[in-house]
């Protein structure tokens, strides 16, 4: 999938992270071009999620170097503000503030632009509103823009958290299980919306899943994680059972969700 | 994924634009605006108003304040340098205050937790066992303790045991309404899961709702024992025992070296009853 001559979104090096005696990453090597569509494979407890934090400092990684966009990823509090607004997140349980309308939650994207003050004090522009109205739309909410976020269904709020990650008009989109707690129709529509943002408006994405299915519905590049190691990464065509295996460490079939 | 939306993402595309810009005055029409902007005004003219009008009924005056500065700075200077001999004589009521605390404290726990849980909306057994807990608490709550203090002194006698009661009764009011409130706030989710395995509503109270509401129970009682301590200095006032017959004592005959070591053996009081709650917080939450 390297797409030769461009210059890599994403250069992980030796990256490793302990918690206390448990290693869960260990000496993890990644690079992603612009553009991929990249799904991150293996069971709970891999590492996948630690790995993803690890690209935005949610984690703070024990040792390695991470490189977003061609400048190091450090703890410089200023340096970080700009790292982070340009990486959207998406969460397994949505983490979307419930009691705020659907619209507000979307403009809270665009926080990492913005000044502290007029942010603390809900000040947002008509053009900022529109520009949220923009994202839900292109995720096909912009009509439940004014209901309060906790009258939606779960798969509705995954979308609302999509546009949020959209509004932070990312280059690179992290999505954590995104489909981890909804049933598998609405799972496919939440991930043929990250397909479509990835395609249309050319944002990489890197996707964290442990269901064999969708990865390779959606995958174009797998990357198979077991016990912090990278064990895996090809094109999904050559995702044959025997990797699987080796990523899963039992039988594959085991792994489909439905 | 719908196609017409799919057409209109090209943002240059003007009427893309439009539909946006009429989806986001549609929110609220012009009527509703000018409704929400009219209520938000009357809101702060009615928060004004009530503060200016009490203002002038309770003479809240910053002249007379200013003016009281100097009178207040000989007050404060009477009480240098502190009469520590005064240590010895109120070691004893001080302990006492402690003890009171210890009891009024512990008993409003007693009282507070069944209250509590019958005043508790989601758990409650019946509307009438509700509606009565709650009134029970607010009766509670609306006397002070100084008023309990009178009614149990001339009951009982003086001494440190109507203090004990009277702090009692008004922290069980307190507590019932924290614990209350405490409850009425956690997840459901495991209630239900106990209540389909057929458990009881005792049991589901023990496994489903004490569990999650132990750091905020233990939050409330620390809070009340520190409120207790405070509110025991001044029980003595009325003859219910404790230091704080001495506070008011020392005032009355302007012996302000010792009110002022009774001040301070007071904070310090309230200081290591923080200190430790901070500690207990953090070993149980």
């Amino acid at each position: 999938m390297t797409q030769s001559g461009q210059a890599p979104i994403l250069e992980i090096k030796g990256l490793r992270k302990e918690y206390g005696s448990t290693v869960a990453l260990h000496d993890v090597h990644l690079t992603a071009y612009p553009g991929e569509f990249t799904v991150i494979l293996g069971r709970s407890g891999a590492g996948k999620s630690t790995l993803m934090r690890c690209i935005n400092r949610l984690v703070t990684p024990t040792a390695g170097e991470v490189r977003f966009n061609g400048s190091l990823v450090t703890e410089n509090k200023r340096a970080l503000r700009l790292h982070r607004r340009s990486i959207g997140m998406i969460f397994q349980q949505f983490n979307l503030v419930k009691r705020l309308p659907v619209l507000k939650n979307v403009l809270t994207g665009v926080l990492g632009y913005k000044a502290t003050l007029p942010a603390v004090c809900q000040m947002f522009s008509r053009e900022e509103k529109l520009r949220a109205l923009e994202c839900l739309d292109r995720v096909d909410m912009a009509h439940k823009a004014f209901q309060r976020t906790d009258t939606l269904s779960g798969g509705e709020q995954q979308r609302v958290a999509i546009a949020r990650a959209l509004n932070q008009r990312p280059i690179l989109l992290l999505a954590d299980e995104p489909v981890a707690s909804l049933d598998p129709t609405i799972a496919r529509t939440v991930l043929s919306y990250l397909q479509k943002i990835n395609e249309e408006m050319g944002i990489t994405v890197l996707l964290n899943i442990h269901q064999v299915n969708y990865a390779r519905e959606f995958g174009r590049r797998i990357i198979g994680l077991a016990g912090g190691v990278i064990t895996f990464d090809g094109d999904v065509s050559s995702l044959t059972d025997d990797i699987l295996s080796s990523i899963y460490g039992g039988r594959p079939e085991d792994t489909y969700d439905e | 994924m719908n196609e017409k939306s799919a057409a209109a993402h090209r943002a240059s595309d003007l009427d893309y634009r439009a539909r946006l810009e009429t989806l986001l005055d549609s929110a609220m029409t012009p009527a509703q605006k000018y409704r929400r902007f009219a209520i938000q005004i009357g809101i702060i003219a009615v928060t004004v108003a009530v503060l200016y009008i009490t203002a002038l009924h309770t003479n809240v005056s910053i002249a007379e304040l200013v003016r009281g500065i100097p009178a207040i700075a000989d007050y404060v200077s009477r009480m240098y340098p502190p009469d520590w001999g005064y240590t010895r004589v109120i070691l004893e009521p001080t302990l006492e205050t402690v003890e009171i605390a210890i009891w009024g404290t512990f008993l409003g726990i007693l009282l507070g937790i069944p209250l509590g849980l019958m005043a508790a909306r989601n758990i409650s057994p019946h509307v009438i066992v509700y509606a009565s807990a709650r009134f029970i608490l607010n009766s509670l709550r609306g006397v002070s303790e100084l008023v309990f203090a009178l009614i149990f002194v001339s009951a009982v006698g003086l001494g440190p045991f109507p203090g004990i009661l009277a702090l009692a009764l008004h922290n069980a009011g307190m507590l019932g309404k924290f614990y209350a409130e405490a409850i009425e706030t956690i997840d459901p989710g495991p209630m239900e899961a106990l209540e389909a395995t057929g458990a009881s509503w005792l049991q589901i109270i023990a496994f489903a709702i004490i569990p999650q509401v132990i750091p905020h129970f233990v939050t409330y009682n620390m809070y009340r024992f520190e409120v207790s301590i405070r509110a025991a200095t001044v029980l003595g006032l009325v003859g219910a025992g404790g230091v704080g017959f001495h506070l008011i004592s020392s005032i009355r005959l302007f012996d302000y070296r010792e009110t002022a070591v009774v001040l301070i053996v007071i904070i310090l009081l309230v200081v290591i009853t923080d200190y430790l709650g901070a500690l207990l917080r953090a070993k149980i939450i």
